[in-house]
């Protein structure tokens, strides 16, 4: 399945379950990872059978036949976006200096950057659910 | 008080007087009678009634809707409309005890314990007249230059927004009932006296020569102590320190901060109770101490965690806002700037450091920040107060006192407060109600999807 008809399927059920039962989901993530998509489609199948959606058990049914084609399509990217990482890996791989190349805070498969701003990326990455690693919120607000 | 226009000529002879009785010279002039009159409304100044009552509509922004959004963001999405409830509620029970009771109390002169607590001329709603043949007009010997209503409800606003910044200390977990009662028992026994000893020519620490041009005693260490004690005492927050409790909405934390940072020229600006030069310096000391403010609880943030945030900017701001106030009126620009950059740095130490060592769940870091802040805003005022500016010296001594005097009274008292408002309602709601969220639990109501 082609990540145009994940994508499609995904939104149809991003507006299905925000009418039927109001969850939100998240449809460009819905469409790209696997485990998000998992929890969606039970839930969807849950909803559907407790309150008689077929419609949704339908969706569930056809996204959870793409979960396996996930990840195995490259997404979209803007253009100008792509033109920018090109130039990065461009200026950075022959001549920079050493300590330009990699950085310690450069995401593992991103490309290297050789802007010097870069190099004070923030140390504590995110997790996969946006939230900050480092118990940013336990017990402290500051 | 320096912070009323007619005290500063009050406390300037006073202070001459002093001196000139220390040199054996001449005694000064008989201080006016405090005493509230009608008087004839050509005797009141146009621009300086502008001022006041603009500044009175930016001092309630402040709290309505600035605190609310301020610290609305800052709670977990259920807890949102109970957080804002909670300041309008404060506002309306304030706002009605104050023209009651507590504006005379508070601005009126008293009896035999003036130094403590003032009269009931002004009990159950009376006086503030306007009368149209003359026309004749209400004044408050503290301002005789203002219409009395003018003053009263300048006033009045400084009220709310000290009681509204405690619910900081208590969100997510008070009953909205015993806040109500709370804050009503809260103005009359702990604001109230805590205003007139600091800002009516007969307070005790007025007669001391003790400053604080706008509140960084009588509004924020008062209302940071107040916050200290209701956190003890209610404990903290079920799941508080092993689960994360993400903000609702930073987003409305930079609105209130926004509006905070404007009113505030009110709040400050306001307080010289006139349209003059003071007024204006005390605008522009306002502004650059929350900018300075901003900048170093940001490098203070960088070199602790390697990060800026934008709380963290908007607790800066904050923070050199609640350390200007007291010294707006007696500093210069250079002392401005000193002030914001220690205490950006000392509120971020106040919110991290000493929260963990005080070990109690102050949620929003209130005595963090207006505590720590009022703290040092009211000490460097002795520091650096510039007597050209306001005629009078200060004394570093005399600030702490002042200090140690409101910060002691709070603490105390607001135990007392609370321990009678535990006897009438409980304080805390139940933990099942905590963990659904007080907007449903309480109010019955949801912020939507």
């Amino acid at each position: 399945m082609s990540a145009t008809e994940l994508f499609g399927i995904a939104a149809h059920l991003h507006v299905l379950l925000r009418r039927k039962t109001g969850r939100v989901t998240d449809t460009e993530w819905l469409a790209v990872n696997p485990d998000y998509a998992r929890e969606i489609v039970r839930f969807a199948r849950e909803k559907g059978r407790a309150d008689g959606h077929a419609d949704l058990l339908a969706l569930a049914d056809r996204l959870e036949a793409g979960i396996a084609d996930m990840g195995h399509t490259s997404p979209r990217r803007p253009l100008l976006e792509a033109a920018a990482d090109a130039l990065r890996a461009g200026r950075t791989a022959p001549d920079a200096p050493a300590g330009l190349r990699a950085t310690p805070h450069t995401p593992a498969g991103a490309a290297p950057s050789g802007f010097p701003e870069s190099r004070t990326g923030t140390p504590t990455t995110p997790g996969g659910d946006g939230t900050p690693r480092d118990n940013r919120y336990v017990g402290r607000l500051r | 008080m320096p912070r009323l226009c007619a005290f500063r000529l009050h406390a300037a002879r006073r202070w001459a007087a002093r001196r000139a009785a220390a040199a054996g010279a001449l005694l000064m002039p008989t201080l006016p009678a405090l005493a509230a009159d009608l008087v004839d409304a050509s005797t009141l100044r146009g621009a300086d009634t502008a001022w006041l009552m603009v500044s009175t509509a930016l001092v309630l922004l402040m709290t309505l809707p600035g605190i609310a959004l301020f610290y609305g963001g800052m709670v977990r999405r259920f807890n949102v409309i109970n957080t804002m409830a909670s300041v309008l509620g404060i506002a309306a029970v304030v706002s009605v005890l104050w023209f009651a009771l507590g504006y005379s109390l508070a601005f009126t002169p008293g009896g035999a314990a003036a130094g403590f607590i003032g009269g009931l001329e002004r009990v159950g709603f009376a006086g503030l007249d306007y009368v149209a043949a003359g026309p004749k007009v209400a004044v408050n010997a503290i301002a005789p230059h203002l219409p009395e209503s003018v003053f009263a409800m300048f006033q009045l606003s400084f009220a709310v927004i000290t009681c509204a910044l405690v619910v900081g200390a208590l969100v997510e977990r008070m009953r909205f009932g015993a806040l109500l009662l709370f804050a009503a028992l809260w103005l009359l026994a702990v604001y109230v006296p805590i205003a007139h000893w600091v800002w009516s020519p007969e307070g005790w620490l007025a007669k001391l020569g003790a400053l604080d041009f706008a509140g960084g005693a009588v509004v924020h260490i008062n209302a940071g102590a107040a916050a200290l004690v209701v956190a003890y005492a209610l404990g903290p927050r079920t799941g508080y320190g092993q689960e994360p409790f993400v903000p609702f909405n930073l987003g409305l934390t930079m609105a209130g901060t926004g509006l905070l940072w404007v009113g505030w020229f009110g709040f400050n600006a306001g307080s010289a109770l006139a349209a003059d030069g003071r007024a204006g310096l005390a605008l522009a000391v306002t502004h650059l101490a929350a900018a300075a403010g901003a900048l170093s609880w940001m490098a203070a943030e960088w070199l602790a965690r390697r990060r800026a945030t934008l709380l963290g900017l908007c607790s800066g701001v904050v923070a050199g806002l609640v350390a200007i106030t007291p010294a707006a009126g007696f500093v210069t620009l250079r002392g401005a700037l000193v002030i914001g950059l220690v205490a950006g740095v000392a509120c971020y130490w106040g919110a991290t450091a000493l929260k963990r060592l005080l070990r109690a769940d102050d949620s929003l870091d209130v005595f963090g920040v207006h505590g720590v802040g009022g703290l040092v805003g009211a000490l460097l005022t002795g520091v650096l107060a510039e007597p050209a500016i306001s005629g009078l010296s200060a004394s570093v001594a005399t600030q702490l006192l002042a200090c140690v005097a409101v910060l002691g009274y709070s603490l105390v008292m607001t135990t007392v407060v609370l321990w009678v408002t535990s006897r009438v309602v409980s304080l805390r709601v139940h933990e099942v109600d905590e963990r659904a969220g007080l907007d449903v639990a309480l109010h019955q109501e949801q912020l939507g999807h």
